[in-house]
């Protein structure tokens, strides 16, 4: 009974001890404190944007914020920018602006909003926008936050890896424009083909079968396939490149497409580590939502497209993903 | 002497605990075969649906698979323009059998001349039934 007792006091003198020795918060009030939050998800691709939240606060009747500086290891492209608004979120669960500072001014890879109203408080929004630079590189930020009477504070955000992958969204296909090139990501009408025939890796058709009992409907054949999956299409005699394709669905990439909340991602080890081999190069009756893993039969280039839409008849909306394999 | 007694329970307890798990496995008369699937007193043998897949995970089926438990066949037809090269194959057998060989990814179906066999066997293990898989592509008709 005596050492239950004796334990018990032991156990709880460790308690009161851990408590007295923890550093937190509570045991003195910081002058200037600032915390980031980095709301991109997915893989970090040229062209998008990375979004990340900086707040940064000091006590209230201490003092007020003077300018705030995000500095990029890399130097964004044109559309990078940082908010002089902080928000704060009403009854109806709306984020609502208040403008706190003039307008940011971004001078090579750092950009800087100056505090023109008398505030303690602020969470300003970072929109850093991937520069080709970039691509396959590292980058990361340095937020600070600076007081009127000069005391500043900062933190580091990343590393984080600018992925290799190339995108490009909304390609529109017609029954006219139907010559893809995996090189310039784009749909091409058959006279412009002509001219870069080395580049056509793809091409669609849309055909109604129906009334010979099989659909065929929208399809994504090489132009080097068995002509009964061009069905008639003209192909130019040097127009002859081949692909691999593998058709797939319910990879609902969030960067192809604008439907919310798909947390799914192509990435670039994706690409490295899909494999082709023996795939056909045509695929029939494709539908919306549905897609395709590519490789060129050079070996050059691998890619994902997405079908965005297609229409009842010839038509629809693609997005790619590139990945150069060379 | 209170710990003594109170290391005495502690022995006890184990030693019942050993027993019991030592009896539990004694007592086990339901066995398990080398895939670790249990053997049971089933005979029925049987593949009570067919399809097949594309890489997409869709079926490429045109119509039902049609089995004959007899002749221990399945023709299946598929839509044109499939590639018959990776295909998944996806068989509902009856209770407690098995599939040989094991479904293990993409399968090639594109030798017609020498369709693919596959063996179920039953929950008993005692009775094995190859079916054979006859693939149609479908066709467009003329015109």
């Amino acid at each position: 009974m005596k050492s239950r007792i004796l334990n018990i006091l032991l156990i709880a003198a460790l308690g009161i001890g851990a408590a007295a020795c923890s550093d937190s918060d509570n045991d003195g009030v910081r002058p200037l404190n600032n915390k980031c939050l980095k709301r991109t998800l997915g893989p970090n691709v040229v062209g998008n944007e990375l979004y990340f939240v900086y707040a940064m606060a000091m006590p209230y009747g201490t003092g007020s914020l003077e300018s705030c500086t995000v500095e990029a290891s890399i130097p964004g492209d044109e559309g990078t920018w940082l908010e002089h608004n902080s928000y704060h979120t009403n009854s109806s669960g709306m984020d609502i602006p208040v403008a706190v500072g003039t307008p940011s001014v971004t001078d090579g890879s750092s950009t800087v909003v100056k505090f023109n109203t008398d505030t303690c408080a602020a969470s300003l929004r970072y929109y850093y926008k991937i520069p080709e630079e970039a691509r396959g590189k590292e980058v990361s930020f340095k937020f600070t936050a600076k007081a009127k009477d000069g005391q500043t504070v900062s933190m580091t955000m990343g590393p984080y890896t600018v992925c290799k992958q190339y995108l490009r969204r909304d390609i529109t296909l017609t029954k006219a424009r139907c010559y893809i090139s995996l090189e310039d990501m784009a749909a091409y009408t058959l006279a412009e083909a002509r001219e870069m025939p080395e580049k056509i890796d793809l091409v669609y058709l849309w055909r109604n079968k129906i009334n010979q009992g099989i659909e065929f409907g929208h399809t994504f054949a090489a132009p080097a396939a068995d002509r009964q999956w061009l069905d008639n299409l003209e192909i130019p005699e040097t127009m002859n490149r081949d692909v691999k394709l593998r058709k797939e669905w319910g990879i609902i990439d969030g960067h192809l497409t604008d439907e919310p909340d798909y947390g799914t991602y192509i990435d670039d080890l994706d690409f490295e580590t899909i494999r082709l081999d023996g795939m056909p190069d045509y695929c029939v009756n494709m539908k919306t939502q549905g897609g395709m893993w590519l490789e060129t039969a050079d070996g050059k280039y691998r890619a994902y497209i997405y079908i965005n839409s297609l229409k009842a008849t010839s038509g629809g909306v693609i997005s790619i993903k590139r990945y150069n394999m060379m | 002497m209170i710990y003594r007694i109170y290391l005495t329970n502690i022995i006890r307890t184990m030693l019942l605990g050993i027993a019991c798990i030592i009896g539990a496995v004694a007592c086990n008369d339901n066995p398990v075969d080398d895939d670790g699937l249990l053997i049971t007193d089933r005979d029925e043998c049987y593949v009570s649906n067919f399809d097949l897949t594309g890489t997409d995970r869709l079926t490429v089926k045109v119509g039902d698979a049609i089995i004959d438990n007899e002749k221990c066949t399945i023709d299946i037809t598929v839509a044109f323009g499939t590639d018959l090269k990776h295909l998944y194959p996806k068989f509902s057998l009856v209770t407690d059998a098995k599939l040989e060989p094991k479904v293990e990814g993409l399968t090639d179906f594109s030798d017609l001349d020498n369709p693919r066999k596959y063996t179920v066997v039953s929950g008993s293990r005692r009775v094995r039934k190859t079916y054979t898989i006859y693939v149609t592509v479908q066709q467009p008709a003329s015109l």
